[in-house]
């Protein structure tokens, strides 16, 4: 029963591990300026010209920002298409 | 100072820069890409990790070192052909603008990584030799470049 039980546990886990929904990070560098943090977020992401400013702001200010997520192959695709223009991108499991 | 590009129809950005310029301008790049090539300490900036997690960071470097290889070898092309691109064209598509704007902005991180720019405190004062002081001013000029394209690309 406790084998079954564990069973089921980790199951449950693994069932969220595959489930949640993955994080796309830009973090703060002092090289990439702010008018091309913005552009390349309007131009990967489609976001407005106020919606980009907002998060490179955010990336500015709080030292790093949520720009994207999904699942872990778009995540792993966007951080990719971020560090092809320079930025400094991860990718983490949303909790 | 007379912007170095020039929006011309919607698809096509003229170049405005000077032959003496762009030659300079090409060199540099030239210079990077051997760099690129060559140290990875100075040009690890370009290759940033994945993951935020360590242990899949490590998994992750563990599956890809010939990707990585690989990738090293894709971002120095992609540095010569951005520089005979600014030696050679007078008129680039936005393909070829964006292209030439992610390498100028990546041979400013190599130029960040040889100069010790970690964080925000940098001061200029503390770079100690003529020859820093040079890249210092080569890294701000590359600085107005990304700008000026950026303001071009968008306009």
């Amino acid at each position: 029963m406790t084998a079954l039980g564990g069973m089921v546990e980790t199951e449950e886990r693994l069932g969220q591990e595959i489930d949640s929904p993955w994080v796309v990070i830009v973090w703060n560098d002092p090289v990439n300026l702010m008018n091309y943090v913005t552009f390349v977020l309007q131009k990967l992401f489609g976001y407005s010209k106020e919606k980009a400013t907002e998060l490179m702001l955010q990336i500015h200010n709080e030292g790093k920002a949520a720009v994207s997520s999904g699942s872990k192959s778009e995540a792993e695709r966007d951080v990719n298409r971020l560090h092809a223009y320079g930025l400094w991108a991860t990718m983490q499991q949303d909790k | 100072m007379k912007s170095p590009f020039k929006r011309q129809g919607e698809d096509t950005i003229k170049v405005r820069i000077n032959d003496r310029e762009r030659d300079v301008l090409s060199n540099y790049l030239e210079q990077i890409s051997n760099i690129v090539l060559s140290d990875i300490n100075l040009s690890w900036r370009l290759f940033p990790p994945i993951f935020d997690d360590p242990v899949r960071q490590a998994e992750c470097e563990l599956d890809s070192q010939s990707r990585e290889d690989a990738k090293q070898f894709e971002v120095a092309s992609s540095f010569s052909v951005s520089a005979e691109m600014i030696r050679r064209k007078d008129l680039l598509n936005s393909v070829e603008a964006t292209t030439l704007l992610q390498d100028l902005n990546k041979a400013r991180l190599v130029l960040a990584e040889i100069l010790g720019i970690k964080d925000e405190s940098f001061n200029q004062s503390s770079l100690g030799s003529d020859e820093l002081r040079f890249i210092f001013d080569v890294y701000n000029y590359l600085g107005w470049i990304v700008s000026e394209l950026i303001e071009t690309l968008a306009s």
